[in-house]
């Protein structure tokens, strides 16, 4: 398990034009393959309703 | 020297943090959570640490390789001990199942062993003392300014009509919440509805900043400084980030320090842009909980070897 992931995170990131949707994200980061921050990683208290926020944009929906 | 790490299995971030522990021959406690399987946990607070352990050995934490020169089976019906630990909210689980039970789980369990952390000050982590004005944007920027740093022309507003076409160009906005990617206003304003003018929510509203992108860690007595170069304007839409370990940290860190211990922080890493009108750096946001995966192994490992060293240290 320690050397498989070890070598996942030496992979390119980025490669692959992984994307950032819910669901998604999570597999692309475990090898390594996405970028170094993603939203609701370092925002963790957003990250229950990260959904919900991304509706309507930055100033949200009615 | 005992390292308790805690946090989701899933999390790339505690898996090159626990690689790190284990070549500087630092035992790890592992109370990772895996997806499918809760340890037993209790704890009864104020009569010691709590007990924890892994019923089914098919764990991934009864590794050896993983848990260390303890092994998580030795761990089994005892009572917690360590002398540091790092923890991290596991965003990662409830990314892969985004049903909302997943989240709340992984939320139960960080503010269950947070909340034993933080009743045990013999235990080092990081932020220990954090302030609740780290985890508010806005407020942060007020401090940043008055620690010394620069920070952008900026609106926390919902008057989004008052905005000229102009500035729809020149402008970004990003949730107060954070959560979501930083958009330009145009594009921000293209998909929100309006009642009477008015947004649902304020968001918050800068001067658009150009290359470069400086991240600085701080990590205890240590800082780290990284360049992130992308064509986007939040490199995390396309992730088509390059980053560049900088041999030298920029001067900005005296005062991110300065804002720091105003905050409570003694680990975070800062991200900055660059004005184009003066070609100075202006710090943007302050995180408290960094991702550092991809930015430790830039580095060398340098990164989760000073954290290890700090969470270690006699």
């Amino acid at each position: 398990m320690t050397e498989h992931k070890l070598e996942a995170i030496t992979l390119p990131f980025s490669e692959g034009g992984t994307t950032l949707r819910l669901g998604e994200e999570a597999t692309t980061e475990a090898v390594g393959e996405e970028g170094p921050t993603a939203p609701s990683a370092e925002d963790p208290a957003s990250s229950i309703t990260f959904n919900e926020s991304k509706r309507g944009g930055p100033f949200g929906a009615y | 020297m005992t390292l308790l790490l805690a946090g989701g299995h899933q999390d790339p971030n505690l898996t090159v943090l626990a690689d790190a522990a284990q070549r500087m021959n630092v035992e790890i406690l592992d109370l990772r959570l895996s997806a499918n399987e809760s340890p037993a946990f209790c704890w009864s607070p104020g009569d010691g640490g709590p007990r924890f352990h892994y019923p089914s050995a098919q764990h991934p934490s009864a590794e050896p390789g993983i848990a260390g020169k303890t092994g998580f089976s030795e761990t089994i019906a005892r009572q917690i001990r360590a002398t540091g630990a790092f923890i991290r909210h596991d965003v990662f689980g409830g990314m892969q199942d985004p049903r909302p039970e997943v989240s709340t789980r992984a939320a139960g369990w960080y503010q269950t062993v947070m909340g034993w952390l933080l009743s045990e000050p013999r235990i080092r982590v990081f932020n220990r003392n954090i302030s609740s004005i780290a985890m508010n944007k806005p407020a942060s920027l007020v401090l940043a300014r008055e620690a010394g740093l620069r920070i952008p022309q900026t609106w926390v507003t919902n008057e989004v009509s008052k905005f000229s076409s102009e500035q729809l160009e020149q402008m970004i906005a990003k949730p107060v919440l954070g959560g979501d990617y930083c958009y330009s206003l145009a594009e921000a304003l293209a998909k929100t509805d309006l009642r009477n003018g008015l947004a649902a929510t304020p968001a918050i509203v800068q001067k658009k900043l150009i290359a470069p992108e400086i991240r600085i860690y701080v990590i205890g007595r240590s800082s780290f400084a990284f360049e992130v170069r992308s064509r986007s304007l939040d490199y995390r839409v396309n992730q088509d980030a390059e980053l560049i370990f900088l041999p030298e940290v920029p001067q900005e860190v005296a005062m991110l320090r300065k804002l720091m211990a105003q905050l409570g922080m003694d680990f975070g890493a800062a991200d900055f842009k660059t004005d184009s009108e003066t070609g100075q750096l202006v710090f943007l946001e302050l995180n408290t909980s960094p991702m550092f995966a991809r930015f430790d192994q830039i580095s060398g490992g340098k990164v989760c070897a000073a954290m290890v060293r700090e969470l270690t240290a006699a």
